[in-house]
């Protein structure tokens, strides 16, 4: 086992390697930054001269391998637009893209987890019924659209939510990072941490909806798999309580499928970040690569790119650990 | 000719055994009501898409500016958009596009994906390891934003928004046919086939693919309403169909400045998409419960 997360470790590095030559193809092929940086009106002589201190007439290996040293520096290189440096600017962004996705997270698995077992224990129960039309309509519900309800519904019919934002400015509240809700309950700050709450659980219920129906689903399908399968009967037929039956026996096994949908979904979180984070002003990263992309800042898009693939690849790490953990029959050869 | 008349013949009995093979389904598929009516409204959208221009009751970009931002009336029922254009002629035109992204993208991503991760479950070793981590690179990237990036080389456009949305979702197959070859492959009867000297593809195909038959089934039905998904938020990202296309997410786009003032603009493109999909994943789920009877009680 412990080789086997050795390598899984070492594995990383041609992952990202991989995601760089990506990262740094779409950059490149992108074309010709030079019109973004100098503007419409710039001379052939001016766009030369940018293109030659850029370094773009070097050759691709070149470039390349100067991206790779300068980006293992911690150097990304600066906005086209803002001239600041890039891996400023996105870690700055980094911790409300975290905090948005965590609580999002934390949402879709307990309340997913909770419903799908209850759906399967009691099949074809009202409740059943009623959560798995429930989990269907959260899976099938675009989350950019089911944004834009919730502001139209709680924030311009009700008033009872913020549209937008991440915090009322008028509080004072200055913390010293990114992570708000993690200071605001460091600090003792309640008044703060209420309004955090309030602009958070919009932006987090509706990025957190179509994984809460996915592991709903997932969790209801795997336990009634499970609980048909003949060892489950045996400890039945030993004369087991129905919870011991379904908790200590079958809730095992019927998780390994659910902990790779929970997995992925992470991956599902930080790209519904992007979508949720541009409908309610949230200032992520998600939001900063859609105006990135939008005004074809080249450095910013991919540093933002780099900073999250790192992150998700990490994550897929965890969960593969994990995956070996709850299911021994796995071999890892 | 002879040749000819020898094949249909050799396939005859194919197809008595496939039509054998599916009837138990459709059978048990048809007691499930939900997934009837998923099936039924899907068909009702092909409907829609195929005889757009007759039951639409305006074209989708005839524009009458003097009844821009109207709500609901008699020849409107759905109102209309910012110019004065029809929004269920819009909507009904949609499904056209809607539908060819989710069924291209999904077939695209499918026979690519699932031969992948076939041959990775099946064999191990250096040819697993090779190919599944050429999809943790493209795993690498959170599914939206590589196909933004994806989006970013090849420009906007609808039939670029299939292809991305294509390439994005291949390691999701690969992943689930790998783990589900896996699983199956430890089965005595793979051994059995094994002694019994089968060509490594034969067991992959019929005891391998065919066992595994109902998560894939399953996965591309929820597939394509995936990509329906996903090409709506490129086109709400304005990565995807470009104006004055009539796409759902397209128009939800345009409609959400208008929010506060005229939300049927937001409201109704909205619930279209979410039938679509919600209709191909109640189909999905009766297929999936017709597919494996282990699970009906």
């Amino acid at each position: 086992m412990s080789t086997y997360i050795a390598r899984r470790l070492l594995m990383v590095i041609p992952v990202m390697l991989g995601v760089s030559v990506v990262v740094f193809l779409v950059l490149t092929i992108t074309g010709d930054p030079t019109l973004v940086i100098l503007g419409q009106h710039a001379t052939a002589v001016q766009q030369e001269a940018l293109r030659q201190s850029l370094g773009l007439n070097d050759p691709l290996w070149t470039q390349y391998g100067r991206f790779l040293w300068n980006s293992l520096h911690g150097d990304l290189g600066r906005s086209w637009l803002t001239e600041t440096p890039v891996a400023e600017e996105v870690l700055a962004r980094f911790p409300h893209t975290v905090e948005l996705t965590l609580v999002a997270m934390i949402i879709a698995t307990v309340i997913g987890v909770i419903v799908g077992i209850i759906s399967a224990v009691r099949q074809y129960s009202w409740f059943d019924h009623m959560s798995m039309v429930g989990a269907l309509i959260g899976v099938s519900t675009p989350i950019f659209w089911l944004g834009l309800i919730f502001i139209s519904i709680f924030s311009m019919k009700l008033g009872w939510l913020p549209v937008a934002g991440r915090v009322d400015l008028t509080l004072g509240f200055e913390p010293k990072s990114g992570f708000y809700i993690f200071e605001a309950i460091r600090l003792h700050d309640w008044v703060a941490l209420k309004d955090l709450v309030k602009h958070i659980i919009m932006p987090a219920t509706a990025l957190a909806a179509y994984s809460m129906g996915l592991v709903a689903r997932m969790t209801r399908s795997s336990l009634l798999e499970t609980i048909r399968q003949d060892y489950v009967r045996t400890a039945r037929a030993k004369g087991l309580g129905e919870r011991v039956v379904v908790i200590k026996h079958a809730l095992k096994n019927a998780l390994i499928p659910v902990i790779t949908v929970i997995g992925l979904q992470f991956g599902y979180l930080l790209s519904g970040a992007v979508l949720t984070e541009t409908i309610f002003g949230w200032p992520g990263v998600g939001s900063l690569a859609v105006n990135a992309v939008q005004n074809a800042d080249m450095p910013l898009v991919e540093g933002c790119v780099l900073l999250i693939s790192l992150v998700f690849v990490l994550v897929n790490l965890v969960v593969d650990l994990l995956y070996g953990f709850v299911d021994p029959r796995i071999r890892y050869s | 000719m002879g040749a000819m008349k020898r094949l249909i013949a050799s396939l005859k009995p194919l197809y008595a055994k496939a039509a054998e093979l599916w009837r138990p389904i459709w059978k048990r598929l048809k007691r499930h009501k939900l997934a009837v009516a998923g099936g039924a409204f899907f068909l009702f959208l092909i409907f829609l898409a195929v005889f757009a221009p007759l039951i639409a009751p305006h074209g989708p970009y005839t524009s009458e500016i003097e009844h821009a931002f109207e709500g609901p009336t008699l020849s409107h029922p759905l109102g209309t958009d910012e110019i004065g254009r029809d929004v269920l002629s819009r909507i009904i035109f949609g499904t056209r596009l809607s539908l060819a992204v989710g069924v291209i993208s999904v077939a695209l991503a499918l026979v690519i994906g699932v031969s992948l991760g076939a041959v990775a479950g099946f064999f191990g070793g250096r040819v697993d390891n090779l190919i599944m981590r050429a999809m943790d690179i493209l795993l690498a990237f959170p599914a939206m934003l590589l196909a933004i990036a994806i989006m970013v080389v090849l420009g906007p456009g609808l039939e670029k928004a299939m292809v991305a949305i294509g390439i994005v979702t291949i390691p999701g197959y690969a992943r689930i046919v790998r783990g589900s070859v896996l699983s199956v492959k430890e089965n005595e009867y793979i051994e059995a086939a094994r002694a019994g000297g089968l060509p490594n593809w034969v067991i992959i195909w019929r005891h391998v693919l065919l066992n595994i038959m109902a998560p894939i089934i399953v996965r591309s039905t929820l597939g394509v309403s995936e990509a329906i998904l996903d090409a709506a938020a490129l086109g709400f990202l304005g990565l995807g169909a470009q104006a004055p296309k009539a796409e759902w997410g397209l128009m939800l786009s345009r409609g959400k400045a208008y929010l506060y003032s005229s939300p049927h603009l937001v409201y109704f493109p909205g619930i279209m998409i979410t039938l679509t999909v919600l209709s191909l994943n109640l189909f999905g789920d009766g297929l999936r419960d017709a597919l494996d009877p282990r699970l009906k009680v």
